[in-house]
């Protein structure tokens, strides 16, 4: 892979609120917890691996309470569970996604200083699954019916997830959006693997745990649920391969 | 007199092209069209006109089953 500059981050989506306008920094972390296992009569210190992992998140940038910016995603949020995808090496299919199930946002701090734009930073800390996934659906607007592109990420018989972003909703009169993750094995027919709930307003996120096999390629479906005109959408869906 | 062709009901919603040209060009590992046109089919649906190529694989995910000519199993899965 080439190297990646912060040109190349291509959202930052946190429960459907796309905040990559206002952030300039992300931290993201991952641990592998390990406990120390030094016995008598060793010169070194040992450590041995828990099996365990955390995850934590930080993100600085600029306070902004325009309608849909930081301020109205990141105030009085700290404590809930949030849905975090980052793209940080383009925004095309197959790329890699970072996505969190369940971050808890633990701080949100508005910082004022003199001759300085004001700031506002936000942490938060794994709580499940820290997902390397891939887009299946770049970040972009939708304005029908849709077959989108196919990934072919190879088959995974261990399962996997499923991202759903959603920023901007227009219905235009359709009962709301549906956005179905299919697989296929041989790239004619594809079948549902797996289906969001109907999305009626925005912004919105889910994520959902696929536990049977996944076949080699993969697409997302969109379709406007009833009837109406000039529906759009602006979404992002990923998918990672265990 | 022509040969009926094998139905299925379908298990599990699945897209599928109905055009044996691109039936043909993706078997052989050809891309998608950005224009192609696909048949929707959900649980419940019978029908006759899957790729022949794909019958398999779906049989085996237990996306499809037959249904027999008899119509012994005709009746929608409860």
């Amino acid at each position: 892979m080439p190297r990646r500059s912060s040109a190349d981050v291509s959202f930052l989506l946190i429960d459907g609120y796309n905040l990559l306008g206002t952030t300039t920094q992300l931290d993201d972390t991952v641990e592998a917890l390990t406990e120390e296992s030094t016995p008598l009569g060793t010169r070194w210190r040992r450590y041995d691996p828990l099996k365990l992992s955390s995850a934590s998140l930080s993100q600085n940038g600029y306070f902004d309470d325009a309608a849909g910016s930081a301020h109205e995603a990141l105030a009085a949020r700290s404590g809930a569970h949030r849905i975090v995808c980052y793209g940080w090496a383009g925004n095309a299919v197959g790329q890699p996604v970072t996505g969190f199930a369940g971050a808890l946002q633990t701080t949100y701090a508005v910082v004022a200083s003199r001759t300085e734009l004001t700031k506002a930073n936000a942490t938060y800390q794994g709580s499940g699954e820290a997902d390397e996934a891939v887009i299946l659906l770049p970040y972009g607007e939708v304005t029908d019916t849709l077959d989108g592109p196919v990934y072919d990420g190879g088959a995974a018989a261990d399962g996997g997830a499923v991202y759903l972003q959603v920023s901007a909703l227009t219905l235009g009169g359709y009962d709301g959006v549906r956005v179905i993750v299919q697989h296929s094995a041989d790239n004619v027919v594809f079948t549902d693997l797996v289906t969001f709930n109907d999305v009626a307003t925005a912004p919105a996120a889910a994520r959902l745990a696929i536990p049977g096999a996944i076949q080699r390629y993969a697409r997302a479906r969109v379709e406007f649920i009833g009837a109406g005109s000039d529906p759009a959408v602006t979404l992002l869906v990923a998918i990672a391969r265990y | 007199m022509a040969r009926q062709r094998q139905r299925y009901r379908i298990l599990t919603g699945l897209n599928y092209p109905t055009s044996p040209s691109l039936v043909r060009h993706l078997s052989a590992g050809g891309a998608w069209p950005e224009s192609a046109v696909l048949a929707r089919a959900v649980p419940g649906d019978v029908v006759d006109d899957l790729p022949a190529v794909s019958i398999p694989w779906l049989l085996a995910a237990g996306a499809i089953e037959p249904v027999t000519e008899e119509g012994a199993n005709d009746a929608p899965p409860q």
